[in-house]
């Protein structure tokens, strides 16, 4: 308990992905040198205890029915929550009004695309880790020799100013997570000069080698393609009359599966999202670009235990109100005979 | 950034040029005409707007800025000097009166007559150092006229500018009150200005010679005719003409046309920055809808100044004007001014009528469904909730007062004589239930009347999750009510806790319109139901539980305390409690009450946990439905699973036996705390939700109370354990 009330309050402070990181999804705490349990290893030891309990010490009788089926499901809720934490995928999708795409960049990771001839190399880092690996920079010392890395700046933008020339500035981390921009700095051994590498102005890096070939480096949300692509037609918001409150949003889009022809249109709206298998499609976001074109931005997640949830919450509340409903009875025929336990 | 600073600036500049410019008007300062307000108020009141994206009539609307201005819902008026008597020797002192009216009066006296009430004490301002940086002086009532903060009005909006530049999280109080007063006092501007297009102005009236006005087709030598904006306007090509003649009249012709001219052109700036909070907006946007496109969105509806240049498409205003035939919906505006001026209440009615007949057809012509007018009106009218609270208050006094009569009785003390003879003849306990049935029909109603005027649940902001919840612990103490046998106790826990979670409720209201629209997520009628009411049902379960731990642990004390004095009775008896006469009429706590209590207190919690499990488990689906995850550890849903898991322990530390009845009390009181925390303790962390003031307040009157809660777990166990060494000693 104390562990959600403090992770809470992190929260508030740090944003929500870094205290999911800390406090929830981490088995050991550590701060300074206070050691705790995180959550999740609090919750194995929950499920390990529950099980151990309804197999060897539950005192099975029809009176205690709704207690079993209850902690029955919370064992299933539990079991749902690993498979989720261990084994779901979020990612994101924009497209613009009337294209069409198959890719979603993740939310958080981040990865450096080298292209080198004909090979590719990825290079996927954790942008709050502060600091790059060893591999990595091997990596781009191998194929950017002319550059020596410098710094990373897991939050960074770089600012053309009328004196002092280009300057890199580091930004406190987002709140929200993703959106979070990283940036590389090198520096030319031989100008001296610093050559950036972000996701924004400074998109990619190139070399070339001995036999004229280029080499190419790109810093880039991890990228995975989905079986399908969606090419959005059509997305409107509603807003409440005299006001910037929106009421509504929705999007139309064409749906084309991997090696077929045919697309079917599907509308998705808030509390509306589309499935395909083990995908769900959710609205995530809105907006103008600066060419002035619409785009929608859909949420979407890999979860093939997404029913877990609602079949063990079933259980759970199932065993609760029976359980309750027969200690009501109990209850209120004691105090009908006048009588009390 | 850049371009809305810049905005802030030129909006201050016109901000100023419109005092200025109502300034004029001040010349002959009425007193309100009492009467004719008051019978006026009432039609007015059921005009339609559009105000925050919800149909409303104009009644909520004037309230909602009156307790937005002043805290309160009806205001003081000064009355100087009464003019009847003024036969009488002029030698007596002017009699101040001060008249109390309410808060449609105030608003119909502001449109029609805003000078009348300049000098009504209106703006709160709670912070000294605010009136001492504008130069006021500090009054006691902490309320302070229009007339008196004008004077400084150049002064509070150069601070206010200078605090709005700073990121929102670095204001000081101070600062936030600046903003807050000066933007007060630009929306009370507005309100005043927004029928001042069709006012008779004394400014007119000197620039326009009689001989000007019987050229124009306006005046013919009558002195009562109309000499406003509007009807000048409309004269704009005889004036034109008269400009462009070697008339006589044309200096006076001259100076005419630029006073018009250089006041609409200030208005026109004015609502050109504020489109976006439109002040009554009565008036059905005469543009079609394809006129305008983007972010910003169409105005449905507009104020009547608004509409007077959206019509006009021609640069050349003061032409177009004249020969508009889509001046007809202004033309009922200007009926309802004269219709004031002359307190004519047929064609008031009437026109408030034509008004609302033009708004619904446009709705209709929308495909929305109609705004439900009449029951709103009939919902502020009545305003049951602050006539149940009151009920339950009731409820409560007299089951104090009939416990006290009973003691009076036992002790037979004279003093007490009187309420003896109450206590005589009448059931307290009865009369005190039918008060409480009274307060909950009336809570019922109330609900019912919400959920049919906003057709959603009626849990969807912090004010009506604690409406509903309080309406839910009614219900249970009502039930428990009919299955046990202890009558006044369950009354006496059904009415405190509707009581006191209404008092709560009413501390929101002057947060604004608490019938305020949904945003895009909430809006989902299936789950905000389902999830929402099932997470309050629980909520209630749990804070009742704590309630009863409250009455568990005084009368356990109670009891430990006389079996350790080993007395039958004592009648200065110090835990004054006055449940345990009235509720069996037996003089001791006996094993059985306390045995009852802590079985309901059980109760509660096991019901507690299962609809907020049940609740927070719909809202995982219902986030998986609309996120696509089923649990993302946010603030609201650890709230939710921290009381789960505070219930969960309390009901398994029991059954281990780590707690005994005693400690099932305490942990409940916790289990309280705990709902209280997650209720609003994680709506403060949200950061810059809602204005800060108000979250400040909240927040220290939330740890006062975990405070008292604490000291008062503190003194019961202290107590316990001492009385515990007594009877062992």
């Amino acid at each position: 308990m104390l562990l959600i009330f403090f992770g809470t309050l992190y929260q508030a402070e740090h944003g929500l992905y870094l205290a999911q990181k800390k406090f929830f999804d981490s088995l050991i705490i550590v701060d300074g040198f206070l050691v705790l349990p995180g959550v999740v290893l609090i919750m194995w030891l929950a499920f390990i205890n529950l099980t151990a309990f309804l197999i060897f010490k539950f005192n099975y009788s029809w009176s205690k029915l709704g207690l079993f089926i209850s902690h029955l499901g919370l064992v299933t809720l539990l079991l749902g929550g690993f498979y989720t934490l261990y084994y779901s995928k979020e990612s994101l999708i924009t497209v613009r009004e009337g294209e069409q795409t198959n890719k979603a960049a993740d939310y958080y990771k981040w990865q450096v695309r080298i292209v080198e001839k004909s090979s590719e190399i990825i290079i996927p880092f954790e942008i709050d880790s502060k600091n790059l690996s060893d591999d990595a920079k091997a990596s781009f010392k191998k194929v950017l020799p002319t550059l020596r890395f410098e710094k990373f700046y897991p939050n960074g933008q770089v600012f053309e100013t009328p004196f002092a020339g280009t300057i890199a500035k580091e930004l406190p981390l987002a709140k929200d997570f993703e959106q979070n921009q990283p940036l590389l700095i090198f520096t030319d051994i031989q100008s001296k000069e610093k050559v950036y590498l972000d996701d924004f102005n400074y998109k990619v890096l190139t070399s070339k080698n001995s036999d004229g070939t280029l080499n190419q480096m790109i810093l880039e949300r991890v990228i995975s393609e989905l079986p399908i692509s969606i090419k959005l037609e059509d997305v409107r918001r509603d807003l409440h009359p005299n006001t910037q409150v929106a009421k509504a949003y929705a999007s139309t889009i064409s749906v084309l599966d991997e090696g077929s022809e045919l697309s079917r249109k599907v509308e998705i709206s808030m509390n509306k999202p589309f499935r395909y298998k083990d995908y769900t499609f959710f609205q995530s976001s809105y907006g103008i670009d600066s060419d002035g074109q619409e785009f929608s931005s859909f949420a979407v997640v890999k979860n093939a235990g997404r029913l877990v949830p609602y079949i063990a919450s079933f259980l759970t509340t199932l065993g609760l109100v029976i359980h309750f409903i027969m200690q009501f009875l109990k209850f209120s025929r004691h105090r009908s005979s006048g009588g009390i336990a | 950034m850049r371009e809305t600073s810049a905005q802030l600036h030129s909006l201050r500049f016109y901000f100023l040029v419109l005092v200025i410019l109502l300034s004029f008007s001040v010349v002959s300062a009425d007193e309100p005409n009492l009467e004719k307000i008051k019978s006026l108020s009432k039609p007015f009141s059921e005009l339609l707007i559009l105000d925050q994206g919800r149909y409303k009539p104009l009644d909520s609307y004037a309230r909602t800025k009156l307790l937005q201005f002043s805290g309160k819902t009806s205001i003081k008026l000064n009355l100087s000097e009464n003019k009847t008597r003024a036969g009488e020797s002029p030698a007596s002192k002017p009699v101040n009166k001060t008249e109390k009216i309410s808060y449609m009066e105030w608003f119909t006296a502001a449109v029609f007559e805003p000078d009348s009430i300049y000098s009504a004490k209106l703006f709160l301002i709670n912070n000294p150092e605010v009136l001492t940086a504008i130069n006021v002086a500090v009054d006691s009532h902490r309320r302070y006229s229009y007339d008196e903060l004008r004077e400084s009005i150049s002064t509070l909006n150069q601070l206010a500018a200078q605090a709005e530049s700073k990121p929102e999280e670095k204001r000081s109080l101070v600062e936030k009150e600046l903003i807050r007063v000066s933007n007060n006092f630009h929306e009370f501007t507005q309100i005043a200005s927004s029928f001042s297009l069709f006012q008779r102005k004394p400014m007119l009236a000197d620039l326009a010679k009689p001989e000007l006005l019987i050229a124009l087709g306006i005046n013919e030598g009558d002195e009562n005719a109309e000499i406003s904006l509007f009807n000048i306007v409309g004269k704009a090509s005889e004036l034109e003409q008269i400009i462009n003649s070697a008339s006589a009249l044309k200096p006076d012709a001259v100076k005419l046309g630029f006073v018009l001219y250089s006041w609409i052109e200030s208005y026109r700036e004015y609502l050109n920055i504020f489109r976006k909070e439109e002040v009554i907006a009565i008036l059905a946007n005469p543009l079609p809808k394809d006129a305008a496109v983007g972010q910003e969105g169409y105005l449905e509806f507009v104020n009547p100044w608004t509409y007077f240049y959206e019509i006009q498409s021609n640069p050349d205003n003061l032409k177009v004007l004249a020969n508009a035939s889509k001046l007809d919906s202004l033309r009922y505006c200007q009926k309802l001014q004269q219709a004031y001026d002359t307190a004519d209440i047929k064609v008031f009615k009437e026109s408030v009528k034509t008004l609302n007949e033009l708004s619904f057809t446009y709705i209709k012509s929308l495909n929305k469904s109609q705004p439900k007018l009449s029951l709103e009106l009939l919902y502020n009218r009545v305003n049951p909730l602050a006539t149940a609270q009151l009920f339950y208050l009731l409820s409560l006094l007299v089951l104090a007062f009939g416990s006290m009569a009973f003691y009076g009785r036992k002790s037979a003390s004279k003093s007490l004589s009187f309420l003896n003879t109450i206590a005589k003849n009448y059931d307290a306990g009865k009369l005190a239930s039918v008060f409480f049935l009274i307060g909950f029909v009336l809570h019922a109603l109330a609900i019912m009347l919400r959920i049919f005027i906003l057709e959603r649940a009626p849990v969807s902001n912090l004010y009506e999750t604690f409406v509903f919840v309080a309406f839910v612990t009614a219900l249970l103490g009502l039930i428990l009510k009919f299955i046990t046998k202890e009558k006044e106790i369950s009354t006496f826990l059904g009415s405190l806790s509707a009581f006191a979670l209404l008092l709560i409720a009413s501390k929101f209201v002057t947060d604004g319109d608490s019938m305020k629209v949904l945003i895009a997520v909430l809006d989902s009628n299936f789950w905000l139901s389902t999830h929402v009411i099932a997470e309050m049902i629980g909520y209630a379960g749990v804070s009742l539980a704590g309630l009863i731990g409250h009455v568990y642990l005084i009368k356990y004390l109670i009891r430990q305390r006389r079996l350790s004095l080993n007395e039958i009775i004592s009648t200065d008896e110090p835990y004054h409690d006055f449940m345990i006469s009235v509720q069996s009429h037996q003089s001791i706590v006996s094993e059985m009450d306390l045995k009852f209590l802590n079985k309901i207190i059980l109760g509660m919690i096991g019901f507690g946990l299962c609809f907020t499990f049940l609740g927070t488990m719909l809202g995982g689906i219902w986030a998986d439905q609309s996120w696509g995850r089923f649990w993302g550890w946010d603030p609201k849903e650890n709230g939710a699973l921290l009381i789960i898991l505070w219930t969960a322990i309390t009901l398994h530390a029991r059954l281990a036996g780590y707690i005994k009845d005693f400690g099932v009390a305490v942990f409940a009181i916790i289990g309280t705390m705990v709902v209280m925390l997650s209720w609003f303790g994680v709506n403060l962390l949200g950061v810059g939700l809602h204005s800060y003031g108000f979250t400040e307040g909240l927040m220290v009157n939330l740890l006062s109370y975990f405070f008292i809660e604490f000291v008062f777990i503190f003194v019961v166990i202290f107590l316990q354990r001492s009385f515990l060494n007594k009877m062992k000693s």
